[in-house]
């Protein structure tokens, strides 16, 4: 049994059985407290009836005109909640309170790293689709100077879900893939 | 961080005399700034000078400085002094500047202080409404309300504020308006304190109808579920969860209320099955659906989530189940089990485990770990391998119906190291291996894994304490944890609690100034200072113990908050503490011994304060009440023989053997308590032959301890082949655990043979 409950600082106290996993980061304080402070209706977590915290969604907003959109920054799940669909949910959750007032965005976006082939393809499973590589996103300064340098290690695919307001879907390409940018190319 | 360089050096190094000369030569410099007269009172105050002090700073403060650096100085003052005074209220009443209630404000914020913001806040508006700078009149009001709620919600008011502040909150809302959901949750919050909760529905109804906001939705429902308005509640549920499909547990159990309320059970039913789901398959067992525990097996037993889910709803003698026994029964005829099969296999053992955790359910844990172990070869880094959970199943058994003793413990962690061997992020192993090495004396192994977790940040908080108590080995990974509160709390925390205002995220402000609140006076803050006291006291290091006794000042009368995870120690097998398990583990520092701690180092290192008498008789309870070791006796019967001349106790005998930390500790409480002595300029001739004695003893303990731990490991070999022979674990294994092990019993040993 999960429940979607709004985050609150003091649940950091509770995050061990999430965050002790090797690959969900542990932020400074201030990076959760911003989220909180800034977008303080997406960020959010998935509980148990005993108040458990089983995952948790950390998302923002930015950009400009049609650029305007969600960005999820962190989407992360207990391991004994995995495979039941709860990262959707989470998703699912993003999009029903950023695609209405008062956000109205044009779509979501995620970066995952090009060689996590399980998450990629349950982010296409939920409408996610390849909008562009970004070339050394995860590597070091060097890497992120050569656009024709590609690694699956240290690239990210940088996935986008069309909302309702993006009418045309011009915030999506069918041909993502062949895209590559440099990690300083993206601004919003 | 003062004004003055030259000043600030001084006090960092400790040469308070000098900083005093400083301070006076730049009062004659600039005999009319109120700055260095409150400087020359906090360094009176901080050499020990208190009362000096504490009349320099009433004299100052009789004339209302307006200087915000001065005020600061002054209340750091009279806290020291112990006399604490709300400055800056007193003196912006009589300067009413936007800057300096300003100043109130973020000063109010830093140490906390909801009421001080508050008081901060009313000022704001009154200074803004007259001031000639151009600001938001409407923004420092609503920042006012949200004060007045905070207020009421996190402050023990007296009756008449308690219905005053919330009408004036109210009052300030309808001037501000309702323009977003933040401004709907203040106004909906301090209507409901206001005791006005049906106008709070209307008002969130409203906005509700236009957006979906998460926050103001639990409200709404939770209200109606108080107000006992089962027909809206079943409507208003039944919208959010068929019409919006936010198919949300919580949700659930209350159209679940709401329908038993209503008699619409028929209706709810149709709902339920209206779309399949984990919560709806749930909401039917909720229901007492005939055949919906079984339904929900079935779709779900290969999912981590199924045993945590089910518990709630199984009875006594679950694992007799035919349904389970079947399941059983096909996954031991599976040759090469999958992982699915595997977790399977993890959920039937922890149904059984709830029924009866025995030698032959041991031996059933160890025989599926080595069943689906090859898993393990094919895992790619960082992939998940469920199977751990046979391990600690069996090492919780074992516990419970073995004797708790040396030989088990060395064993357990043989198989806990064998088991992370190709499972090195699993961190449930992790936190058990920490337990057991600091019972074995191998603390800097559980240094070593404590560092191996990447554990950071609020982490150190919750976690440390697994390193923390009654330390033995020197300082290591709690110099980082001590860090924390001064670097990142400190740093980081207020400037967002003002972020937060400035943001209107009114929603979250109570969590943040109770997570800043539960930090500062965190138990994991308190008992890593009193671990480093002992520890920088053991080498002689007075100004590492200095910065660690203002960290124990500091928390004054307040209470202290205990973080401290111990949920996810015990996340795994049945999800929840084994009572027969944890008893015969070591425990932990409760409140009482901490606060005994506490008492200890503040009167050694405090003896001026005002609360010196008190604290003695509280110490005195406490160690008349308190379950201490024996060593831990003795050690306060000297410190008392000193306070009081009453007799101390005979020194317990040395623990016989080297294994266990009870031995290190044993030495660090001797040498300690002779420093303690030795500080307090008491008689050290008695403690002073026990250290004569137990040093000359110590220099034959590194080849004690080798031999000690080589006879362990030939019994550790036959109790694992009595005991867990089907985990099948090599001679060779256990070598080489050994001689890890013996790697860091040296290290411990070489410490304490350092003191």
């Amino acid at each position: 049994m999960s429940s979607i409950r709004p985050f609150s600082a003091t649940d950091l106290f509770e995050l061990n059985t999430i965050n002790l996993d090797p690959l969900t980061e542990n932020f400074y304080l201030y990076f959760y407290l911003q989220y909180l402070s800034e977008w303080p209706s997406l960020f959010y977590k998935a509980v148990s009836p005993s108040n458990g915290v089983q995952g948790y969604m950390l998302a923002k907003t930015e950009g400009k005109g049609k650029e305007w959109h969600a960005h999820i920054s962190a989407v992360t799940v207990n391991p004994n909640y995995r495979r039941i669909g709860l990262a959707s949910t989470l998703c699912s959750s993003l999009e029903r309170f950023t695609e209405n007032e008062p956000y109205e965005v044009y779509f979501i976006d995620l970066f995952v790293r090009c060689n996590n082939k399980l998450a990629i393809v349950l982010y296409e499973k939920l409408g996610y689709s390849v909008y562009r590589r970004v070339v050394g996103y995860y590597g070091d300064y060097e890497s992120k100077m050569n656009r024709n340098k590609l690694d699956d290690e240290i690239d990210a695919f940088d996935m986008r879900k069309a909302l309702k307001r993006d009418i045309n879907r011009e915030s999506v390409r069918a041909d993502g893939r062949k895209y590559n940018v440099l990690p300083n190319e993206i601004v919003f | 961080m003062y004004k003055d360089s030259a000043i600030d050096n001084a006090v960092r190094a400790g040469n308070l005399r000098s900083a005093l000369v400083l301070v006076s030569k730049k009062i004659k410099e600039h005999p009319n700034s109120s700055y260095f007269y409150a400087l020359e009172a906090e360094i009176l105050a901080l050499s020990g000078r208190r009362q000096e002090a504490e009349s320099k700073a009433n004299l100052l403060m009789d004339k209302l400085p307006s200087d915000p650096d001065a005020l600061k100085l002054l209340a750091n003052v009279f806290d020291l002094c112990e006399a604490r005074q709300d400055v800056f209220d007193k003196v912006c009443k009589k300067y009413p500047s936007v800057d300096l209630v300003y100043e109130y404000f973020t000063f109010s914020v830093a140490r906390g202080d909801i009421l001080g913001m508050q008081k901060a806040s009313m000022l704001l508006t009154r200074a803004v409404a007259t001031a000639k700078q151009s600001v938001d009149t409407q923004l420092f009001k609503f920042w006012a309300a949200t004060c007045l709620m905070l207020a009421c919600r996190c402050c023990a008011l007296p009756p008449s504020m308690q219905k005053l502040y919330p009408q004036l909150g109210v009052r300030l809302m309808e001037q501000v308006g309702l323009a977003t959901a933040q401004h709907v949750y203040v106004y909906v919050c301090l209507l409901q304190l206001a005791g006005r909760d049906d106008d709070s529905l209307k008002f969130m109804e409203n906005f509700l109808a236009k957006e979906n906001d998460l926050e103001l939705k639990i409200i709404y429902l939770k209200t109606l579920d108080q107000m006992n308005r089962p027909e809206k509640l079943f409507e208003v549920c039944e919208n959010y969860l068929i019409r919006l499909q936010e198919d949300d547990w919580d949700t659930w159990k209350l159209l679940i209320k709401a329908a038993r309320a209503t008699n619409k059970i028929d209706d709810c039913r149709t709902l339920i099955s209206s779309y399949s789901s984990r919560n709806t398959k749930l909401a039917a067992i909720e229901l007492d659906q005939p055949g919906a525990i079984q339904e929900y097996f079935h779709c779900y037993e290969t999912k981590l989530c199924c045993f945590s889910d089910l518990k709630p709803y199984v009875h006594k003698g679950v694992s007799d189940e035919a349904l389970l026994k079947d399941r059983f029964d096909a996954f031991m005829k599976l040759k090469n089990p999958t992982l699915e099969n595997v977790i399977t296999a993890v959920n039937l053992m922890k149904f059984r485990a709830l029924d009866a955790r025995d030698k032959q359910f041991v031996a059933d844990c160890c025989m599926l770990y080595n069943k689906t172990k090859f898993h393990l070869d094919s895992l790619e880094e960082f992939d998940y391998f469920p199977g751990y959970e046979f391990i600690i199943l069996a090492i919780e058994a074992s516990i419970e119906h073995l004797d708790f003793d040396l030989e088990l413990v060395y064993s357990l962690v043989v198989i806990l190291e064998e088991a992370l061997f190709k499972n090195k992020y699993e961190f449930h192993l992790k936190l058990w291996l920490m337990r057991l090495c600091t019972i074995a004396n191998l603390q800097p192994a559980a240094d070593e894994l404590y560092n191996s977790l990447k554990i950071k940040f609020v982490q150190h908080d919750t976690l440390s304490y697994l390193i923390g108590t009654r330390r033995s080995i020197g300082a290591g990974p709690l110099v980082e944890v001590s860090r924390f509160y001064t670097h990142n709390v400190q740093r980081e925390v207020p400037h967002m609690i003002i972020s937060g205002f400035q943001s209107i995220a009114m929603n979250k402000l109570q969590g943040f100034v109770e997570f800043y609140n539960r930090l500062n006076t965190s138990f994991a803050k308190l008992s890593t200072a009193v671990e480093l006291i002992r520890a920088y006291r053991l080498k002689d290091d007075q100004k590492s113990v200095e910065e660690q006794v203002s960290v124990l000042r500091s928390l004054g009368d307040q209470e202290n908050s205990d973080n401290r995870d111990f949920k996810t120690f015990w996340d795994c097998g049945v999800h929840e503490p084994l009572e027969e398990v944890d008893h015969k583990l070591p425990q932990y520092y409760s409140n009482a011994h901490l606060r005994l701690l506490v008492l200890r180092e503040l009167l050694i290192y405090d003896p001026e304060s005002r609360k010196t008498k008190e604290r003695k008789k509280e110490l005195l309870e406490l160690y008349a009440k308190l379950q201490l070791s024996d060593i831990e006796k003795w050690s306060f019967s000297v410190l008392l023989q000193h306070f009081d001349g009453t007799e101390p106790l005979p020194l317990p005998p040395k623990p016989d053997t080297m294994l266990s930390s009870k031995f290190n500790y044993y030495h660090a409480v001797v040498v300690d308590t002779y420093k303690q002595i030795a500080f307090l300029k008491g008689n050290t001739k008695h403690t002073k032959s026990i250290l004569t004695t137990l040093r000359n003893e110590n220099r034959e303990y590194k080849s004690m301890a080798r031999k000690q731990l080589e006879d362990m490991r030939k019994k550790v070999r036959v109790f694992l082949k009595n005991n867990f022979k089907e985990l099948d674990i090599s001679d060779n294994s256990i070598s080489a655990s050994f001689a890890k092990m013996r790697q860091n019993l040296d290290s411990s040993i070489a410490y304490l043979q350092g003191l």
